[in-house]
């Protein structure tokens, strides 16, 4: 096996189906409305599972080991923090005492500001450990401390820039996360850097404004492409460089059909609207080098707590 | 016949190892061939399999606690050996509904049922379910939300600035006689009915929750006589008094947060298009809640002795404007053909009726303040 010739390139894959995404979602609904809303971990990871399970590379899928169970803990605790902070703001409005009432949406705000590194320290770690890839799981060693500081830092300049910061703010929080990524014997950097992201940023929205919107398919594109050849991976020292193949007009006709697909069916196509877009963005990463899939050894240890994954869904955060 | 070969993961590392699995008596036997070609063998205890996948044609199950070992075997019989083997024993957890696996009629059936079922939820069970919560709310909080979304809405002049898109600016001396006119007026209610005209040219009027009616100066100024006027207030009065704000404000709020529950994994296109919808759904909800407080407006200027064709004048100026109005007029107060029917049919011609002279005087009052006499 291990004399065998390795192709140099290995791409992901997605297997997923609209129609048994739709069996899901519909059940989703179902239950998560007649529970009022309680249903949504279980939901969630379905969904995951799915997707995951459909997810291949160099053959083998990956596995969500995520359980409903496990989330719906910590949405429960995401929801009575949310809750708290919400009753507060009620009540001190309520009050009618401007100044408690300024206090406490200061506070507000801090806390939720605080929150959110808290959140995705706690996203990265239970998302990592919970994912698999024959057997071995992933992992994430960043430290809370270090990743909170360094995201209220920046966060601090963002605001005082007036958001020029935010290319920075951006690329250092991937910086720091994607280079706390394990998987297995394999570690990852990102290489990306505030001034070229920054640039890149720049062009893609002017050009975006002059096309009226036309071009920003291809920005995207150059965004996904920017971030997936910036993650470098190492086995043992050889390099596993991640290549984009995705071209701004293949994304053009993929959400031109989609659009079309959600409009007149009133957003039912929904599942196979996602399902297109997960094979257009898997079959588009690819993994250069001498990769070398039996030699994986189990390094990470288990997390399952889910309440900061729970909290980066509720505060519909998408900072990576 | 009970042996299949296998792909199995370990769970230290990643090397896709070969084999067998043996079905055997209260647990699987997976047999290994090792890379110097030795034997390994393992035991699953049936008890500790974990889970079972379907990926195409792959059934892959998991044993043990974290790091768990991965079994994967394509072989096609697979699944019915494990049910002729252990027939009290469930691998495979039960599929949510056993419909969504009987063909495609009888899903696309459920499918259609279950939609339909949102869709009355929605349009017959959520807005009533969301007016007897309004009505639960206590008067004391109803009055104080009012006031303080009223306050939000209200500039004093005294500030010296014009007031921004949002904040109206009060006429004083309009405001104290509107309230004196309005002191002569039975609304049979028990909220405190406060008076507030705002200098702004458009013809329009609103009603907070908790007795706060706002009246536009540019609606006053085409008022011809009091029973107009009188008319308009019993409108908004009634508007207050069944809690029509109240109820409106916990409808869409409800509404939307039923969208957002089924839209809670879905895409931003079918948010927008089912948020409009429940705009739309609102729109004629507040068509029924004006007929209702047209009907109210009509009964309380008939008990108070006022003439009721000030109904019928108020919605001729309402008319008049809305040919040149923006089209917001349109949907806080629509003013349908049915509306000024009702009004026609229910006014009582040549009435007699005992006027009460402090009314008019008011009335006159307000007239020459507007420069009007």
């Amino acid at each position: 096996m291990e004399n065998e010739q390795q192709p140099q390139f290995r791409q992901f894959s997605y297997h997923g189906d609209g129609t048994e995404l739709f069996k899901i979602y519909i059940v989703n609904w179902l239950l998560t409305i007649l529970t009022l809303g309680l249903y949504y971990p279980w939901a969630k990871a379905s969904i995951l599972k799915y997707n995951y399970q459909h997810t291949k590379f160099d053959g083998s899928n990956f596995t969500f080991h995520g359980t409903g169970k496990e989330m719906f803990r910590g949405f429960i605790k995401v929801v009575a923090v949310i809750g708290i902070l919400y009753g507060a703001l009620i009540a001190a409005q309520l009050s009618g005492n401007t100044i408690l009432t300024l206090i406490v949406l200061l506070g507000f705000y801090v806390i939720l500001l605080l929150l959110i590194p808290i959140a995705l320290h706690g996203s990265m770690r239970y998302r990592t450990s919970r994912s698999s890839w024959r057997g071995i799981h992933f992992g994430y060693r960043g430290d809370r401390g270090v990743l909170t500081k360094q995201f209220l830092t920046d966060a601090f300049l963002t605001i005082i820039t007036a958001g020029i910061y935010g290319a920075w703010f951006i690329n250092n929080l991937r910086t720091y996360i994607i280079g706390n990524i394990r998987f297995g014997n394999i570690t990852f950097q990102y290489t990306g850097n505030g001034t070229d992201f920054f640039w890149l940023n720049f062009k893609g929205r002017l050009l975006t404004f002059l096309t009226l919107g036309i071009y920003f398919f291809w920005y995207s594109m150059d965004l996904f492409e920017y971030f997936v050849e910036n993650i470098y991976a190492e086995q043992d020292g050889k390099p596993l460089p991640i290549r984009s193949t995705a071209k701004g007009g293949d994304f053009f006709v993929l959400s031109l059909v989609n659009g079309l697909m959600l409009v007149f069916t009133l957003g039912i196509a929904f599942p196979w609207v996602q399902a297109r877009n997960f094979q257009f963005f898997m079959s588009n990463i690819w993994v250069q080098g001498d990769f070398d899939g039996n030699s994986l050894v189990q390094t990470e240890a288990e997390y399952r707590d889910a309440s900061g994954d729970d909290m980066v869904d509720m505060l519909d955060l998408n900072l990576l | 016949m009970n042996t299949f070969s296998i792909k199995y993961f370990d769970g230290v590392t990643s090397a896709i190892q070969e084999g067998t699995v043996k079905l055997s008596y209260g647990y699987w036997d997976i047999r290994l061939e090792k890379p110097d070609g030795t034997m390994s063998s393992i035991h699953w205890q049936l008890k500790d399999i974990k889970q079972t996948e379907f990926v195409g044609n792959t059934n892959i199950f998991k044993y043990g606690d974290f790091p768990q070992q991965t079994l994967e075997c394509n072989a096609p019989d697979f699944v019915k050996a494990l049910s002729m083997q252990y027939p009290d024993y469930e691998f495979f957890k039960k599929e949510y509904f056993w419909a969504l696996n009987k063909g495609l009629g009888v899903f696309v059936g459920i499918t259609s049922v279950l939609l339909l079922l949102c869709v009355g939820v929605y349009k017959y069970i959520l807005p009533s379910v969301a007016e007897s919560l309004a009505l639960t709310v206590p008067q004391e909080y109803e009055i104080k939300w009012g006031n303080m979304m009223f306050e939000n809405m209200i500039q004093a002049p005294k500030k010296g600035e014009n007031g921004s898109d949002l904040n109206l600016t009060k006429n004083d001396t309009l405001t104290k006689l509107a309230n004196q006119f309005a002191k002569e007026i039975d609304f049979k209610t028990t909220y405190p009915i406060k008076i507030t005209v705002v200098n702004e040219p458009i013809v329009n009027a609103f009603a907070l929750p908790g007795g706060n009616v706002v009246v536009f100066n540019g609606l006053l100024k085409k008022m011809k006589n009091k029973e107009e006027f009188a008319a308009l207030l019993g409108h908004e009065v009634a508007h207050v008094t069944r809690k029509h704000s109240l109820k409106n404000i916990f409808r869409s709020l409800s509404g939307y947060l039923f969208i957002s529950l089924i839209t809670n994994d879905l895409n931003g296109i079918t948010a927008v298009i089912l948020d409009n919808a429940n705009k739309l759904q609102n729109l004629g909800y507040s068509r029924t809640l004006e007929a209702e407080a047209d009907e109210n407006s009509m009964k309380i200027l008939k008990e108070n002795k006022i003439p009721t064709k000030g109904l019928y004048g108020l919605f001729e100026i309402l008319e008049d404007s809305s040919q040149v109005a923006p089209p917001e007029l349109l949907s806080s107060h629509p003013l349908t053909e049915e509306r000024m029917k009702f009004a026609k049919k229910n006014q009582i011609m040549n009435e007699k009726v005992i006027e009460n002279p402090r009314l008019e005087a008011v009335w006159r009052e307000m007239i020459k303040v507007e420069g009007r006499l």
